[in-house]
């Protein structure tokens, strides 16, 4: 026997919601999700009428999805706001295969064409020098995702700062939210434990960014996309695989399985963590040279670019102490390099090098 | 190593140690790089530890020891007069932990003051679904230990739980075991009821902290040991996040957890490894009751089975993650709301905003209404996807949807009121409907009973009976609110 739809609006159900296990048609899916995704944003006041919006756009499903419901919501509800596409190019090409990141810019362009809305591509080539195959050459597989991740997130701000947008919205799921939820309490990281659920994240001299999908479903993510026939580039990143994220993501799947509220489960205790009071948590101040958001004196992307530049790929993995010796000991190379043991009477170069 | 207020303890221990009489077969044959002990330098190694450290037994010994004295002392909450309750699950931790304190108590006669320990197991073989001719045998080797022992060991089945005088009298672990066949049924149904294994392990988890509470205030016990080792702890810490416990951290893992007023439960162990453990056991050729091949684990499909694979596996891959989970946890606390004008509001409710299950603070009074939040994008879910006809006009102001949700709920709670109130003198049996509980159980325990096929027939008595108190004064306060001040 067909089940019927849970809305009681008359007709068959064809899916089962993955967030509630409710039976639903697939008009009642769409009001469902949307309407979830609306009031995201009109409880959380993620817009304000006027607002310039930049969609970071990967190309991937998460930001597909965001890109075409934020576009029909605002229509449909007037938020008032303007809406653009961002995106990365990060760089990566497949050995093998054609480019992972030239199909998923496609994807982007596709998205363009499709929702009408103005593209801004940046590539890592013009923000840092370096493309992601390049640094992976460097580097090796391991660890790579920690430069793809710190340059991404800064080259959002550059970008949005380039373009003049007010707001970032960026397609995190209450999946990847849980599952850094997950990596923070693993790695320790209580400071990113207790920002990492709020669905704004904004400072004083930055740029807003927030998620609207916070408590959207990856897997209704798809299935909206694939009911909705959605165009959106769904190879994972070549370099992924060696990854840490996949234990936590591997767990974070088997818990779903068992309870499929676990996922919200899981935001729900970011939600109500806090750190104890008395815990030196590091403040947030802006990078000394390059002027965007940062924990440090100098920003860890900053430190990274220093370290491949000056043929020192592992600089900015391990601990910062070893940045700082490192620095020093390539000050005083180069220091003695340059001037053949007269460095006393140049000190200031060896300031200056410091400050890069 | 911490060095506080332990020169008292090390008087005897070197002489006894050496005296104690190793069994030959645990020695490792392994390890033939250096064979000299981290410690002493002199002795053949014969611990060899994860990261990388070898010892020979009796430095390890007493390391270990000292990492038990320590984290006592450390923590000053133990006293003299204190008499202690140690919970035995039968398992390796539990098994070591009783002999360390007896190792302990041997040595120590001339210095340190005895506190006075008592043994309990409680009995969870009907949830588990054990035989009763399994639940005999655990019993008679639980019995054979304590005689060796010499602590007096009590044993407390689980059906205690369903009536409503919690265990009238301590049973020791040598009296044979009585069936009280209808308690049994009892608790049988409830966990049959519940829909699955993480709710009926989580159930069970919090009917035996009931229990090992009531039974501690029961034997004039002030403390409870736990021997929780620092690998359960991050099983722990994992497990309440990914079951919506995250605010109950905490408590649930700290060293000592003092939710309850009268009884603080300390975990002892928390800075053992599996490591520890392992070597410990070896040494002194100790069998814990339930070795993992006799017994496999029960529940195998719940979230705390799901998270112990998970952490026994990133454990033995990179072992400095387990450490920084529960680590971690120390520098976490309950996200509280921040009330600037009402705090007389906030007080009064502290006592309503208790789980009448797990006896923490349920924290949905923490959020603030304004900020979106998991419990609300639940609820709105589930609207969204069940009403009919929240016609577009609505949804056009989605706020709305929500206040309409939060009216309805609020309707349908007052309406079960009035029904209740009527029919008072059948309130034992009076049904509860899941909004009702739901408003008196926190957010961890509710996902115990949520989905289960009937709600009403798998509460223990006694949480009916909290919600039933906690709603007639609820009532109470209502009817007199006009006069208060």
């Amino acid at each position: 026997m067909p089940i019927s739809c849970s809305r009681q609006c008359g007709k068959k159900a064809i899916l089962k919601r993955p967030k509630t296990g409710h039976a639903l048609c697939k008009e009642c899916f769409f009001y469902a999700f949307e309407n979830e995704i609306h009031n995201t944003i009109i409880q959380g006041k993620l817009f304000k009428p006027g607002d310039k919006v930049a969609i970071g756009a990967s190309g991937g499903k998460d930001s597909t999805v965001l890109a075409y419901v934020l576009k029909t919501l605002n229509e449909r509800y007037q938020y008032g706001i303007d809406l653009f596409l961002l995106s990365i190019d990060e760089g990566i090409s497949d050995y093998i295969t054609l480019g992972y990141r030239d199909d998923s810019l496609k994807t982007v362009q596709q998205n363009k064409n499709d929702y009408g809305l103005p593209l801004k591509i940046l590539s890592y080539k013009e923000l840092y020098g370096w493309t992601m195959d390049e640094i992976v050459a460097e580097i090796g597989k391991k660890n790579n995702c920690t430069f793809c991740g710190v340059f991404r997130r800064q080259a959002l701000d550059r970008g949005a700062a380039l373009l003049g947008v007010n707001c970032i919205a960026t397609g995190h799921n209450a999946d990847d939210i849980a599952e850094t939820v997950l990596m923070n309490i693993l790695r320790g990281d209580i400071a990113r434990l207790q920002r990492c659920t709020s669905i704004i994240t904004a400072g004083a001299d930055c740029i807003r960014r927030c998620k609207p999908l916070k408590y959207a479903y990856e897997k209704e993510i798809v299935m909206y996309a694939y009911f909705k026939q959605l165009v959106y580039f769904s190879t994972e990143c070549v370099f992924a695989p060696n990854a840490y994220r996949g234990h936590a993501r591997t767990y974070l799947k088997d818990l779903e399985r068992i309870r499929p509220s676990s996922i919200l489960d899981i935001i729900h205790s970011g939600e109500t963590l806090q750190v104890k009071e008395g815990i030196k948590l590091p403040e947030r101040r802006n990078c000394s040279r390059c002027g965007f958001v940062s924990s440090q004196e100098i920003c860890k992307a900053c430190i990274m670019l220093e370290g491949l530049n000056r043929g020192l790929p592992k600089l900015g993995i391990g601990k910062s102490t070893k940045v700082k010796r490192a620095l020093e000991s390539i000050a005083k190379d180069k220091c003695n390099d340059k001037c053949n043991g007269k460095c006393k009477d140049n000190e200031w170069i060896e300031e200056k090098d410091l400050e890069f | 190593m911490c060095t506080l207020n332990l020169s008292e303890y090390d008087t005897f221990e070197i002489e006894k140690i050496t005296t104690t009489s190793f069994p030959a077969t645990t020695i490792e044959a392994h390890g033939a790089s250096v064979p000299f002990c981290k410690k002493c330098g002199n002795q053949e190694t014969q611990v060899f530890l994860k990261n990388g450290n070898k010892y020979c037994k009796r430095c390890f010994l007493i390391i270990l020891r000292h990492k038990f004295r320590a984290t006592l002392s450390k923590s000053k909450s133990v006293h003299t007069n204190d008499s202690i309750l140690v919970a035995h699950s039968g398992k390796a931790n539990s098994t070591l932990l009783l002999h360390l304190i007896t190792t302990d108590t041997n040595e120590s006669i001339s210095k340190k003051p005895q506190f006075s320990f008592k043994v309990l197991y409680v009995d969870d073989g009907i949830a588990k679904g054990r035989s009763i001719k399994e639940r005999e045998s655990i019993q008679s080797a639980l019995a054979k230990e304590a005689e060796n022992l010499q602590f007096s060991t009590y044993i407390l089945p689980l059906s205690n739980c369903v009536t409503d005088s919690i265990c009238e009298e301590m049973q020791l672990v040598n009296v044979p075991l009585m069936n009280t066949t209808s308690e049994n049924t009892t608790v049988q149904e409830i966990f049959d009821n519940l829909e699955n294994d993480t709710a009926k392990d989580e159930l069970l988890q919090q009917l035996r902290l009931k229990l090992l509470v009531s039974a501690a205030r029961k034997l004039n016990c002030n403390k409870i040991f736990i021997a929780d080792a620092s690998v359960d702890l991050a099983v722990k810490v994992l497990g309440n996040v990914s079951t919506g416990r995250g605010s109950q951290l905490p408590f649930n893992v700290a060293f000592s957890d003092r939710r309850y007023e009268d009884v603080t439960l300390l975990r002892p162990l928390r800075d053992f490894t599996r490591d520890d453990i392992t070597g410990y056991l070896e040494c002194y050729n100790l069998h814990p009751i339930f070795n993992c091949d006799k017994y496999n684990s029960s529940f195998p499909a719940s979230i705390r089975n799901v998270t112990k694979n998970f952490v026994y596996k990133l454990d033995s891959e990179f072992h400095s993650t387990v450490p920084t989970i529960y680590r971690t946890s120390e520098k976490l606390a309950t996200k509280r709301m921040e009330c600037e004008n009402n705090n007389t509001k906030i007080d009064d409710n502290v006592d309503n905003n208790i789980c009448v299950l797990c006896e923490l603070t349920s924290n949905s009074s923490y959020l603030s209404k304004e900020q979106p939040s998991v419990a609300q994008a639940k609820l709105f879910s589930k609207l969204v996807s069940t009403v009919a006809d929240t016609s577009l006009n609505m949804a056009t102001n989605s706020l709305n949807i929500h206040e309409l949700s939060s009216n309805e709920q609020i309707k349908s709670t007052n309406a079960l009121k009035k029904e209740k109130h009527q029919c008072q003198s059948d309130i034992h049996k009076s049904f509860l409907k899941q909004s009702i509980i739901e408003k008196y159980l926190c957010y961890g325990c509710r996902l115990i009973f949520l989905n289960s096929k009937q709600v009403d027939s798998i509460l223990p008595n006694f949480i009916s009976n909290a919600i039933q108190k906690k709603s007639q004064i609820a009532h109470l306060e209502k009817e007199i609110s006009n006069f208060l001040l």
